[in-house]
């Protein structure tokens, strides 16, 4: 079945399209994940609103501390910033992992946070760099945890006549951290499991704002908060490392699929973990 | 229906198009069949032109959203560095089936013109969005590697 095919000349107008269509119409950014489900039946939209030329969310900025990313901003946009490789190595880390060049000319960061699956790669960075998202609709705007965003397998929790705008997130300079992503091949895969951590320490100690985010191993991007306590406060050592990894075993509950099984995935974010901290430099035998 | 119209390689294309026809079915309707079709789902990358200077999958636009811009296949005439990627693939015989090439030779020319000088690392994750089931890859990274150097 066609769809009819709107071009959004503003973002007020996006707006206005999406009250006139509501549930009926679906935003379009990078399409790169829309495109498939229209293809395959899992939506059958009336309208497309086109957003993608939205100069007004493509945007980098950063203020003081804070970093700020307009929705419509493109992974292949993020990978080149100097702004998010200095303020968030862990970011342009998972930018530089996600699908492949020609995928990350289109995807949006917006667009792979709003499709919400529980393997989207942009999620568990932003969620160890405490992210927050702003959502806007004709009757004023919204500022939630990215946390708080996912509520399912692909469901959020904004409302249909809303458009996310923009992510920020303090800058994460001189923090340690890792993104590890286990897929099939190098290009366009989908993880079967990806974690995210973000650490500081002093005195040989990590500190108390370490963060871990695990991905494709529950039915939403999860901060993994019984393995963070395990962690923080704690000297980075190969006996509490393990204990960490032991925990988070427990604490994610991943499915089987096509990608991997249950068992699989579990013992491979464990193992991601300790990976993590080994690339850091930290011995974990 | 909504009419369209495309600057592909050297000529002004106007067509009429549904909302939901992709850039790649348009371009295949309009005789452009040098652009392939692989999975349709953004997976193999067969079908990638340039899309205003960006390697893309064609398969993942709608032709209406290409309406006024600029599109480059393989085909392409007069562009030096196409033509000389195009060589360098029979010369180092980076190709059996074929059916690949012109995707991979499009994401090649996008990454010379991001990267003037690429390294074996890069120009493999460059390809990483183009599958390729005859050649196991190497030959294709040896001629796009001959073209950094005979550029020099």
């Amino acid at each position: 079945m066609d769809f009819t095919y709107e071009k959004a000349g503003s973002f007020t107008q996006a707006l206005k399209l999406k009250a006139e269509y509501k549930e009926k119409g679906v935003f379009i950014a990078g399409g790169t994940d829309l495109l498939v489900d229209i293809r395959n039946n899992i939506l059958e939209p009336e309208a497309v609103i086109d957003i993608s030329d939205l100069d007004e969310i493509n945007y980098i900025r950063q203020e003081d501390n804070q970093v700020k990313i307009g929705a419509m901003t493109r992974i292949a946009q993020i990978e080149k910033s100097s702004i998010v490789h200095s303020h968030a190595p862990i970011l342009y880390k998972a930018s530089k992992d996600f699908a492949n060049p020609l995928i990350n000319n289109m995807a949006t960061l917006g667009g792979n946070l709003i499709n919400a699956s529980p393997a989207a790669d942009m999620a568990t960075p932003l969620l160890v760099l405490g992210a927050k998202v702003v959502l806007k609709s004709a009757n004023g705007e919204r500022v939630i945890p990215l946390e708080e965003l996912f509520s399912g397998v692909r469901k959020t929790n904004h409302r249909s006549d809303e458009l996310l705008a923009e992510i920020s997130f303090n800058g994460a300079q001189g923090k340690k951290c890792e993104f590890l992503k286990l897929g099939q091949r190098n290009g366009t895969s989908i993880s079967i499991a990806s974690l995210s951590l973000l650490f500081d320490i002093a005195g040989g100690v990590i500190g108390d704002d370490l963060r871990l985010a695990v991905g494709s191993v529950a039915p939403v991007p999860l901060r993994a908060r019984k393995t963070e306590g395990v962690l923080r406060g704690v000297e980075p050592s190969a006996r509490n490392i393990k204990l960490a990894g032991d925990m988070l075993k427990c604490e994610v509950t991943p499915i089987t699929d096509v990608r991997g099984t249950a068992e699989y995935r579990m013992e491979m974010v464990a193992a991601l973990l300790l990976m993590a901290f080994q690339n850091l430099g930290y011995t974990t035998k | 229906m909504k009419e369209i119209t495309v600057q592909i390689n050297d000529e002004r294309i106007t067509g009429l198009v549904k909302s939901s026809t992709t850039l790649l079915q348009f371009l295949r309707d309009k005789g452009f069949t040098e652009v392939k079709k692989g999975c349709g789902e953004g997976e193999c990358g067969a079908c990638t032109v340039l899309l205003n200077g960006k390697a893309v999958t064609s398969c993942l636009v709608l032709a209406v959203q290409a309406d006024g811009s600029e599109v480059v296949t393989v085909k392409k005439k007069d562009d030096q560095l196409l033509e000389t990627l195009k060589e360098a693939f029979v010369k180092h015989e980076a190709l059996q089936c074929g059916f690949c090439t012109p995707g991979i030779i499009m994401t090649a020319r996008w990454l010379l013109s991001e990267n003037p000088k690429p390294n074996r690392e890069e120009i493999r994750d460059a390809l990483s969005g183009n599958l390729c089931r005859c050649t196991g890859y190497l030959k294709i990274i040896d001629a796009i590697e001959y073209v950094t150097r005979a550029e020099r």
